[in-house]
């Protein structure tokens, strides 16, 4: 076990699923992004708008989530999941 | 806070067991491209037979078939998907491949397609052109959904010897000088390694050389095609045990290595009725952009079959084509070993091999040549796995132990180590010419039994058991029968035997919690005193009467009123202390027959290194029908021969089979030495049984059981009688069946 990281909770299948379908559509939007072509003004918009959309439900699941459970934090850590186990560490 | 990635550094000293997934494994539908039929090797053992420099995709034919894939999600409605990529050599076709990818991308995002939250690209190669700078940039722009293996075969010798270029020299100096790039870049990385017939006796070495690469995850397999020659299975199994013990001895089983060839669900019963492949549920689709249900139905991977496709994107998927592959399901494909084999669990087969090695243009008959390789390797998994459970010791939940309990068959062996042993039990000893086991048979025992899941049930004589003995032993489940002369402490493993004639009753007998008594039928009056004045530190006491066989009509009342006795006196006794008491209790206690089943769930071997049905047979004078072949053919042959083993089985036991004595043992020997048959009982056996049976009925009620236990009132003591009344129209007819 990584002595820098913490297990501090964990969350259901559920709300495991919907923050995995937004780290993988973020991860999505980000390679799609590097190949869309320069003539085409319509799909770059609208990648871009989706990138931050998706980058804002990203953020608001882990402070609903935070609020939630009242995971521990602390002064530059940040939360992980773990997809298999749905369980939440805090990482420096 | 943020989330940055998953987690998934937790380890245990278990890694070893971790079965290797693939991504979203058995939900996420995989898309093949065959982007070319060319490779720039020629390995061995590759089943595409048809290679070739002309068959190429054209980013057209790749673009027809997404399109058709995705504007059809009544079909191709999974949650996630995966498109793989094939050749030949994949990265032969690195631009196009580049193209695709960039296409999928585009259009599941201009779709909105649900694939676009869930999909990865994954290819395995050759490795020869990884680091050309088309495939790092594709590597680069991709990084975050692909999946790339690298095949590595071992040690350099293995690999040259089946990966070779065309003009036949080895890949491996040009695949490996790139392998740590690739590391580098996909962590935890798996590499899909293949055995021969002629690399079998380099895959211990080619493991731990992988391992060594820093490749910790390797699927490895057999190939399924029909190159196996005898001995084959001998030397897969050596080189398997040899890995074994290489990953005990030096602690890898906590260090993250994995491989394919240990799984630790493999080598039991199947219950389920799931086709292995899955072929049909994959789409492949071809260099011209027909469509198959793997690629494996392609043409260049059949030698004499014509191929089977199932449409294209024009003509749209033939779903007709489909249904076959869709309803094919385990056992009507094949044969009755398979269906009734005891270890079929983690044996695979591939549908486009059983089609092309099939009598007739059909997916229905599953080839079997991978059987005796599968067999060793289960031997070999048995090996390591009971080694390591004497190590890790995994809780009653695991998968394993809760598979090793309900398995059927044979479990457990009697091991006679000196032939001056007592009987513990009906059968009788006999004077002879000490022997006594060796430690060379022994250790033969020993990995006869780690390697067939087996715990021992050691018999020992009055020298106990050796330093060198227990050391052979250290790694076997094994429980000890002795007598208190015997050189050998008492302890949790240990069931001490008592003869009532010829034992003293001394501390050493009296300390152990279970003990078998061994008592004369002319002695049996004196059972209740010596039990009421003998057994206060027991919590079990197994009788058996000797020469019970021989018991007459007024021995057997003489045993109900031995019974009555003791049936009065167990209620209060139970105030003081609980006891199980074999004759009474064991009956109250069962919800089936607990028969000894010698011959089924066990066997004995004797100190002469013969195997025999149970250990009364060694001492039998005419014993060959019972002898059933010594620990070297058995070793050698992996089949314990037992003659007409289906007498030995309640289902071929008619006065057996119905009874509800469920607390007798059935003793084939007893049968044996009576009736001269091992599957009837003497009218002594079934007789002293009911009068066990009835005198555990009167003490349902004394030990408030009334709510747990039934057992039906009857006016027979031998079911040998309620046989002939139910026989006795034909019986009356002398015989003879009515005529028609």
């Amino acid at each position: 076990m990584n002595a820098e990281k913490k297990l501090v909770g964990k969350v259901t299948p559920e709300q495991r699923d919907e923050i995995q379908a937004l780290f993988e559509r973020r991860n999505s939007l980000k390679e799609l992004f590097l190949i869309i072509p320069k003539d085409n003004q319509d799909l770059y918009e609208r990648v871009v708008a989706d990138m931050a959309q998706t980058q804002k439900k990203f953020d608001q699941w882990w402070a609903d989530r935070g609020a939630e459970y009242q995971w521990e934090g602390k002064e530059n850590g940040h939360w992980e999941i773990n997809f298999e186990t749905c369980e939440i560490f805090l990482n420096e | 806070m943020s989330l940055d990635k998953t987690d998934n550094s937790q380890q245990n000293s278990y890694e070893l067991s971790e079965k290797i997934k693939a991504w979203n494994e058995g939900s996420a539908r995989s898309i093949t491209f065959i982007l070319t039929e060319d490779c720039q090797l020629r390995c061995k053992y590759c089943y595409l037979c048809g290679k070739n420099s002309v068959s190429k995709m054209t980013f057209e034919t790749a673009k027809e078939g997404i399109d058709y894939i995705l504007e059809h999600t009544e079909i191709y409605n999974e949650g996630s998907v995966v498109w793989d990529f094939i050749g030949g050599e994949p990265f032969l076709e690195i631009e196009l491949m580049n193209q695709i990818c960039d296409y999928i991308k585009v259009r599941l995002f201009e779709l909105n397609h649900p694939w676009f939250n869930s999909y990865r690209f994954s290819l395995a190669t050759n490795g020869l052109l990884y680091d050309d700078p088309r495939v790092q940039e594709f590597i680069k722009k991709n990084r975050d959904h692909l999946s790339i293996g690298i095949s590595v075969d071992g040690t350099p010798e293995k690999h040259n010897m089946q990966r070779v270029f065309i003009d036949g020299t080895g890949s491996y100096d040009e695949v490996v000088k790139r392998v740590p790039l690739w590391l580098e870049q996909f962590q935890g990385a798996q590499t899909k390694a293949t055995i021969g017939h002629g690399d079998l006796p380099l895959v211990k070495d080619s493991v731990l050389h992988l391992w060594n690469l820093g490749i910790t995850s390797v699927p490895m397999n057999c190939i399924f095609e029909d190159v196996w020659e005898d001995g084959d299975d001998d030397i897969f199994q050596d080189q398997l045990i040899q890995l074994a013990d290489e990953i005990i001895e030096n602690d890898l089983f906590k260090k993250n290595f994995n491989t394919t060839l240990f799984e630790r669900h493999i080598g039991f019963e199947l219950t389920d009725n799931n086709n292995w492949c899955g072929a049909g549920k994959m789409l492949s689709i071809d260099t011209r952009g027909a469509f198959h249900p793997c690629t494996r139905f392609a043409q260049y991977s059949l030698g004499h079959k014509p191929e089977i496709n199932n449409g294209n994107a024009e003509s749209g998927v033939d779903l007709n084509r489909l249904r076959p592959f869709l309803a094919l399901n385990r056992t009507v494909q094949s044969p009755q070993e398979c269906i009734d084999c005891q270890v079929a669990s983690g044996c695979a087969w591939c549908q486009g091999n059983n089609y092309e090695c099939a009598d007739t243009e059909t997916i229905y008959q599953r080839a079997t040549y991978i059987c005796k390789m599968h067999k060793a390797r289960v031997r070999a998994n048995n090996y390591l796995w009971n080694k390591l459970d004497k190590l890790v010791s995994p809780d009653e939940n695991d998968d394993r132990v809760i598979r090793l309990k309900l398995r059927k068959g044979l479990q457990s062996l009697f091991v006679l180590m000196d032939s001056d042993a007592p009987s513990f039990c009906y059968y009788k000893t006999r004077e002879m010419e000490r022997k006594v086991m060796d430690d060379e048979t022994l250790k033969k025992v020993a990995f006869y039994a780690l390697t067939e899941n087996l715990s021992l049930n050691l018999i020992l004589g009055k020298d106990g058991l050796t330093d060198a003995q227990k050391e052979i032993l250290k790694w076997n489940d094994y429980v000890v029968y002795r007598s208190s002369k015997a050189n050998f402490p008492a302890d949790d493993k240990t069931i001490n035997v008592f003869d009532f004639e010829t034992d003293t009753w001394d501390d050493s007998a009296a300390q152990t919690e279970m003990f078998i008594l061994r008592i004369s039928k002319d002695h049996l009056a004196e059972l209740p005193p010596w039990l009421e004045a003998h057994s206060l530190s027991a919590d079990r006491i197994t009788v058996f009467v000797k020469e019970m066989e021989s018991m007459t009509e007024a021995e057997f009342d003489s045993y109900k009123a031995v019974l009555d006795q003791l049936k009065a006196w167990l209620p209060e006794r139970e105030e003081k202390k609980p006891l199980e008491l074999s004759l009474l209790t064991d009956r109250l206690q069962l919800d089936k027959p607990n028969h000894c089943d010698a011959g089924v769930k066990h066997v004995t071997i004797a100190p002469d290194g013969n195997f025999y049905v149970c250990p009364g047979f060694y001492y039998r004078e005419k014993n060959k029908d019972f002898l059933i072949a010594d620990i070297d053919t058995v070793l050698k042959t992996h089949e314990l021969p037992i003659k007409n083993k289906q007498l030995y089985k309640l289902d071929h036991a008619p006065i057996c089979e119905n009874c509800d004595a469920w607390q007798c043992r059935r003793c084939v020997w007893l049968n044996k030495e009576t009736t001269l048959e091992v599957n009837t009982p003497s009218r002594q056996q079934c007789v002293c049984a009911h009068l066990e049976r009835n005198a555990s009925r009167d003490l349902i009620e004394p030990l408030f059981l009334t709510d747990m236990v039934q057992i039906p009132e009857i006016d027979y003591l031998d079911p040998f009688d309620e046989l002939m009344k139910k026989n006795k129209p034909f019986i009356e007819k002398g015989g003879k069946v009515d005529e028609c």
